[in-house]
């Protein structure tokens, strides 16, 4: 029997009773570039988790094994258990059966092997830089990517294109290892199918498909995939959060992808007040319902919203503490 | 503070005093393999250091970049503080300028880049198993090394024109004056190569590793040290267990069981004898300590500092080893 919250009779506290023992699966905590610095440390995660009485979180590291920064906490913090995953990447070279042994016998070891992110040829091709106001993926912009980066993105091979032996010996450790799971990673809608039969036929016993991957399926496709027993992912990035251009995995600068300044809301709003110009703004979260972050929370993303898109320091002061404060008739 | 100490009137003490301000610029402290559990985890490490007086660590990881090791042991670990270098190596395709820029820019950032340690040419090449009580080079002993392995091993061209990779990776380390380069576990000639190329690049800050360093003569020594090279030695180079032990290789195939059968080894009086005679101003000690058999780093400093004492080197002389050369090739501030 399914028991609902009782439609006239919400509560504030339920979200968190529902916390207790739910487990992200999903945390990306650093380490991290210092173009882009995380929200908090891993430890601090597992802290907070902890202390929400969450069963356990799992560490993704876009630049390969979170097993070590699982072990890390777990000897740091004693009394709390998380998992790291392995991520394939360009810095590990691709499809590296080495890399991901290692990954599986290292600290803690990894519970799942993924394809990767940025690293995919689907993302590696997709991803864009903006040229003359108009998006155009890296590897026709940019001078030497398609050559040092895509040439070693990982692709799956679709029906009749032969197995390479890394990704058969890659499948094969997966399988001696039940407790490990195959993540789909970031790769296209035919490339996630194909991974599925490849992985079942090798033996593995749990597979997921990673959240961009099942945004690409459509919903027969899907239904199959969980009528096969096949895991599916969703993400609240998927629809949480401002989409900004953030250095995530590449070093460079010009290899941020730049899909958010012509999709993101978030940029066309902070690009609406820059046209305008800081100085009679005044920024407030108009948060509060139960479904979002605090309205400190809130503030605190707005904020550094705006120091990522450029503006200075006085004039986030100037939008978000002294005209509020001329507002309001404050000294 | 004792400051000195004479032949008929040592002390206890002086060991533990030298260790204040000194510094383990190679300490291994994990995460490493399940199969070979180190002493203690990095955060262990930078607390018994720091109860030490010591001022800092480089951590070394075999399997890349130790910058976010460093990090999160400095975001917990208040009072010292420590940092990450950059071993190249197999899992990251060997060399790969995408892994050094990535080490060069993650949190605070790695202080070394490193040639690396069992993956240079020169170690997958030597490493051995034992086959009827002979040691067999991997290579030799399993065809697979070959074509996996050594195929991507890092090797220095000793002479002629240098790849792409290569040039890139020696231009971000010279763009990175606060980052020195480590030859790492490359050959004598290729250790000589890497220092022409460094002056060509205009790199400020170079460490001949200690393997490396052993592979070079005293003549060879002296005419790097003359040039501004630091030279490396650490403890393992005369103190260590030896067994046999994964450490870079899952397979247990591949453990290198060199150190299972007798070997001619520079003993700690001619390792003593080869610093006495370059000078020790052009060296930088630590342990490479960190398996489990092994003392803790900490410890492993002391019992450094205390031989280093036995063999009559000076309290300054010693610091000069272990806390101000150190710390010049790391960027710290003299103390």
């Amino acid at each position: 029997m399914a028991t609902y919250e009782p439609f006239y009779n919400r509560t504030m506290e339920l979200p968190e009773e529902l916390l207790v023992g739910a487990i992200d699966s999903h945390v990306h905590a650093g380490p991290v570039l210092r173009s882009n610095p995380g929200h908090f440390d891993p430890i601090q995660v597992a802290e907070m988790a902890r202390a929400a009485g969450m069963r356990t979180i799992l560490y993704y590291d876009v630049f390969g094994w979170a097993s070590g920064t699982a072990w890390m906490v777990n000897r740091f913090l004693k009394d709390f258990r998380t998992y790291g995953g392995y991520l394939m990447n360009s810095s590990h070279d691709g499809m590296n059966p080495r890399a991901v042994r290692t990954a599986l016998n290292l600290g803690e070891g990894c519970r799942m092997i993924s394809f990767g992110s940025h690293c995919t040829y689907h993302s590696a091709s997709t991803e864009s830089t903006l040229v003359d106001g108009k998006l155009v993926p890296f590897k026709d912009a940019i001078p030497g990517f398609a050559e040092k980066e895509l040439s070693r993105a990982i692709r799956i091979p679709l029906d009749g294109e032969p197995v390479p032996d890394a990704l058969k010996e890659i499948l094969d450790m997966v399988a001696e290892r039940p407790e490990v799971y195959l993540n789909t990673g970031h790769v296209s809608g035919a490339e996630a199918l194909r991974v599925v039969e490849l992985a079942q036929a090798a033996g593995i016993k749990k597979i997921l498909v990673a959240h961009p991957a099942r945004a690409l399926l459509t919903v027969e496709e899907q239904k199959n995939l969980a009528a096969k027993g096949v895991f599916l992912e969703a993400c609240a990035v998927d629809f949480g959060g401002p989409w900004m251009p953030q250095t995530h995995y590449y070093v460079e600068r010009e290899l941020m992808d730049m899909g958010a300044v012509v999709h993101g809301r978030a940029m066309s709003w902070l690009q609406g007040i820059r046209d305008v110009g800081p100085e009679q703004f005044v920024l407030a979260t108009d948060y509060g319902v139960r479904v979002l972050p605090s309205p400190i929370e809130g503030m605190r993303m707005m904020i550094s919203m705006l120091l990522y898109f450029g503006f200075s320091i006085e004039e986030v002061q100037t939008m978000t503490a002294h005209n509020p404060a001329r507002l309001i008739g404050l000294d | 503070m004792t400051t000195t100490e004479t032949f008929y009137n040592r002390s206890m003490e002086l060991p533990a005093e030298l260790l204040v301000g000194a510094i383990d610029s190679h300490v291994h402290a994990g995460p490493v393999l399940r199969s070979n559990p180190g002493h203690q985890d990095p955060f262990e490490v930078a607390i018994e250091a720091r109860e030490a007086g010591m001022r800092a660590i480089v951590y070394y990881d075999v399997f890349g970049w130790a910058s976010g090791t460093a990090w999160m042991v400095n975001r917990h670990v208040p009072g010292i503080k420590t940092y990450g270098g950059y071993l190249m190596n197999s899992c990251h395709g060997g060399l790969n300028p995408r892994s050094v820029r990535t080490a060069l820019y993650m949190e605070e950032g790695c202080r070394f880049i490193s040639f690396g340690s069992h993956c240079t040419y020169f170690s997958a090449s030597r490493e051995s198993t034992i086959i009827d009580g002979q040691l067999v080079p991997f290579k030799d002993a399993y065809p697979e090394f070959v074509k996996e392995e050594l195929s991507r091993a890092v090797r220095i061209p000793t002479e002629g024109p240098i790849s792409d990779e290569l040039a890139e990776i020696l231009q971000m380390v010279a763009d990175h004056p606060d980052v020195y380069l480590n030859t790492g576990h490359v050959s004598g000639e290729e250790v000589m190569r890497i220092l022409d190329l460094a002056e060509e690049f205009k790199i400020q800050k170079v460490l001949i590793a200690h393997p490396a360093r052993q592979q070079l003569s005293i003549e060879q020594q002296k005419d790097a040290a003359r040039r501004g090279f630091f030279l490396e030695g650490c403890l393992v180079d005369w103190l260590y267990p030896h067994a046999p032990r994964t450490h870079y290789y899952v397979e247990k195939k591949y453990m290198d069981r060199s150190g299972d059968l007798p070997r001619m080894r520079r003993s700690a009086a001619q390792w003593m004898a080869d610093i006495r005679e370059v000078g020790p101003e052009y060296f930088v000690l630590g342990t490479d300590y960190g398996i489990r058999a092994a003392p803790s780093a900490v410890q492993g400093m002391r019992t450094l500092i205390t031989t280093l004492l036995d063999y009559e080197f000076t309290p300054d002389e010693i610091r000069t080893m272990t806390a101000h050369n150190p710390a010049r090739l790391i960027g710290l501030d003299p103390l």
